[in-house]
């Protein structure tokens, strides 16, 4: 069941249910009323009746008859009680009351009309109680009402009733107009709650099909937010959610196309070598060389291995960088430097390179190696974009509450549009002079490996021609 | 499966709902089966019990007027009797004549002779508001006819005043005008109302004293031989 029948059948059931109960309460509560009232009325009547007939008795009893009426002398006691029952009549604005007289042996002395019902409710009075009966008699109610008095020692029992039908049929009426209402009601609900669900239930049914949508792979769907309300901003988090949903699709599927690179440039980079040390191999196995090709044939498949074992190394290096926790040392800088120095110096002089190193004196918080790793890695990126002449700039220095080291060349350069790439895996601006020169395009996406490692920030500028710079924002260090 | 569980439902709600609209009926007819057929009874008190109250002259002339109005909370208990008083034993007619001699002197009854009268009949009516059943007044209606007359007078039980009497006779009688006798009729019973109009319908002079709530007629009619005071309850 959908969710718009959900709320229309419930509203609709707990409006009527409610209409009904409310409307039982006050239908009943008013027929009670009117009842009790009767009731009231009924024991009146008694009273008064009673009163009465005892006045009567008294005086029938007392009474000194003179000659005229001295016959009534003979009169039984039944006829007397007969007698005085017949002379009383109690009038209303609805007519005469109907009364019965009943001996203490339950047996009807008098009735004042042709009403027949049972008095075996009698049976349940005593000479000091009173009591009332609804009686039923084919299509009317009755009232009977009966209480006790006494002539001459002998309880009596007075028996009033009163015609309550119109209780009961003005009920029934009052329970008619009731369907009409409730039925009126459950129309005219259901149609302003249709209307009304619908409208509710309207942003719902976008935010279904926009996710129908989204899970087809349209995934730039968004849905109209329509109102402030709860629908509304939940309408609002669907939108936000799919505006994260595409831009995480479209990273993984760059990281997915980054990943297809990395492995096409993987194969060919393991390709490259070995057609070119199982072309030497062939050749060696398949004819017959004098000595100085065979030493020849050889050097390439060894300069070619060392490649390979370079290249293992390195891409093991990465994968070791990613899963591996370092301890962080405190380092003083000028030495460091000085270290690294010592390290680039020779290959940098042999190539007739002038590194300038300028450094202010701090404590690195670093891992020393890794960290060296990326200052011989852009020293040496520095030399191979130099054609044997070049000056290489290694600075650190203070800028602000920051240490910044930057190697700075006056090499080749490279475009703008190419800086962004440069850290990704096998990614060579040059890739036949960076092989030429041992190069497997992994030197910057280790150092962008390790300088994420400590929280560092490495940022490159370049210009074709003039040169490149890297720098390198180190956090934590002290100064001296 | 799905299908037939949201049938279920439905079919469910669809008959829940038809309860909410059937069931007040049916409740209601629950609740008579356990009412009707059932015997309530309670304790017989002396402040349950009628008991005889002493209304103002005011208040009686207003409980009669109610019930002549048709008011539905008043009744009114009539016993016919024979005619006597049971206390002093004094003939209820001489008492009856008595105050319409009073009456005559003070030029409020017309000259009717009533002595020749056989049959008397006399009934007691107790009249009761029995949404108070405290509030209730005790009248004689005695009734004198003879082959001259018929003389119809209603007294208050408690003072003998006569509240009010009709007459009609085959005698011409004397004309005795009412117009300047009301407020002698109201002194004599004791009462004090606002106003007094004079209605003429056809043949008759209709003579109003109004306290608004209840009125008196004074009636006066030479050609049908009639002649009376009533009270007659206002109807606007």
């Amino acid at each position: 069941m959908s969710f718009f029948w959900k709320i229309f059948f419930s509203t609709i059931i707990i409006a009527s249910a409610t209409f009904s109960i409310g409307s039982y309460y006050l239908i009943d509560s008013q027929f009670r009323s009117s009842l009790n009232r009767e009731i009231t009325a009924a024991y009146e009547e008694n009273d008064i009746l009673r009163y009465s007939l005892n006045h009567e008795f008294n005086t029938e009893y007392e009474m000194p008859y003179n000659a005229k009426v001295s016959y009534e002398l003979v009169m039984t006691r039944k006829q007397i009680i007969w007698k005085v029952a017949q002379s009383v009549t109690i009038n209303t604005s609805k007519g005469n009351i109907p009364f019965r007289l009943d001996d203490s042996s339950f047996q009807t002395i008098f009735s004042s009309s042709n009403i027949k019902l049972d008095n075996h409710m009698l049976k349940q009075l005593a000479s000091d109680k009173k009591g009332y009966e609804i009686v039923k008699s084919g299509s009317n109610y009755y009232l009977q009402t009966a209480g006790p008095l006494t002539f001459q020692g002998e309880v009596l029992y007075l028996e009033n009733f009163r015609n309550i039908t119109f209780l009961f049929k003005n009920r029934s009426e009052q329970y008619k107009s009731f369907y009409y209402l409730v039925f009126t009601m459950i129309i005219a609900c259901g149609a302003i709650v249709f209307i009304v669900t619908r409208w509710l239930t309207k942003p719902l049914k976008y935010l279904s099909q926009a996710t129908k949508q989204i899970a087809n792979g349209h995934f730039d769907q968004r849905v109209k937010i329509q109102s402030s309300d709860e629908v509304g901003k939940l309408s609002e988090d669907f939108n936000k959610m799919a505006v994260k949903l595409e831009q995480t699709v479209e990273e993984l599927k760059d990281a997915s196309r980054r990943q297809e690179d990395f492995i096409g440039s993987f194969a060919h980079e393991l390709k490259t070598p070995l057609t070119s040390m199982i072309g030497y191999a062939d050749m060696l196995r398949s004819k017959k060389m004098d000595q100085e090709q065979i030493i020849i044939s050889a050097n390439y498949i060894f300069e070619e291995g060392k490649r390979l074992e370079s290249l293992s190394m390195k891409l093991m290096e990465m994968i070791v960088l990613r899963k591996q926790d370092f301890i962080m040392k405190r380092v003083f800088a000028k030495s460091y430097f000085d270290e690294v120095k010592g390290i680039m110096q020779p290959a940098l002089t042999e190539e007739n390179i002038e590194l300038i190193t300028l450094a202010e004196e701090a404590i690195l918080q670093i891992e020393p190696d890794l960290m060296k790793t990326v200052c011989l890695n852009l020293l040496d990126n520095a030399r191979k974009s130099m054609d044997h002449s070049g000056k290489i700039v290694f600075s650190g220095r203070w800028i602000e509450e920051e240490y910044q080291i930057s190697v700075e060349d006056t090499g080749k350069g490279m475009e703008e549009s190419e800086l962004s790439k440069i850290t990704e895996a096998f990614y060579m601006v040059d890739k036949s002079r960076a092989r030429a020169q041992g190069g497997a395009g992994l030197g910057l996406a280790i150092c962008a490996d390790i300088v994420k490692m400590h929280h560092a920030k490495m940022e490159l500028t370049s210009s074709p021609g003039k040169g490149t710079c890297v720098v390198i924002r180190i956090g934590g260090a002290k100064k001296v | 499966m799905k299908r037939n569980r949201t049938f279920y439902i439905s079919f469910l709600l669809v008959v829940f709902l038809l309860i909410t609209v059937l069931a007040p009926p049916i409740v209601s007819r629950i609740k008579d089966r356990m009412l009707i057929g059932k015997v309530t009874t309670q304790q017989l008190t002396d402040t349950k019990a009628f008991t005889k109250s002493e209304l103002s002259m005011e208040d009686k002339i207003a409980l009669i007027a109610g019930y002549k109005a048709g008011q539905e909370n008043v009744i009114m208990v009539n016993q016919d009797r024979q005619i006597y008083d049971q206390g002093n034993q004094q003939n209820l007619a001489d008492i009856a004549m008595s105050e319409m001699e009073k009456l005559k002197s003070m030029g409020l009854f017309p000259p009717v002779e009533v002595s020749e009268a056989q049959n008397i009949t006399f009934a007691v009516q107790l009249y009761t508001n029995i949404d108070d059943p405290s509030m209730n007044a005790e009248i004689w209606e005695i009734a004198f006819p003879s082959d001259k007359n018929w003389v119809d007078i209603m007294m208050d039980a408690d003072t003998h005043l006569i509240l009010q009497y009709n007459i009609r006779t085959r005698e011409s009688l004397k004309y005795t005008p009412v117009k300047g006798n009301m407020n002698l009729f109201a002194k004599y019973l004791g009462i004090k109302w606002a106003t007094t109009t004079l209605e003429k319908k056809f043949d008759t002079e209709q003579f109003k004293y109004t306290n608004k709530a209840q009125e008196y007629y004074f009636i006066q009619i030479h050609e049908d031989k009639n002649y009376g005071i009533q009270i007659v309850p206002t109807t606007d």
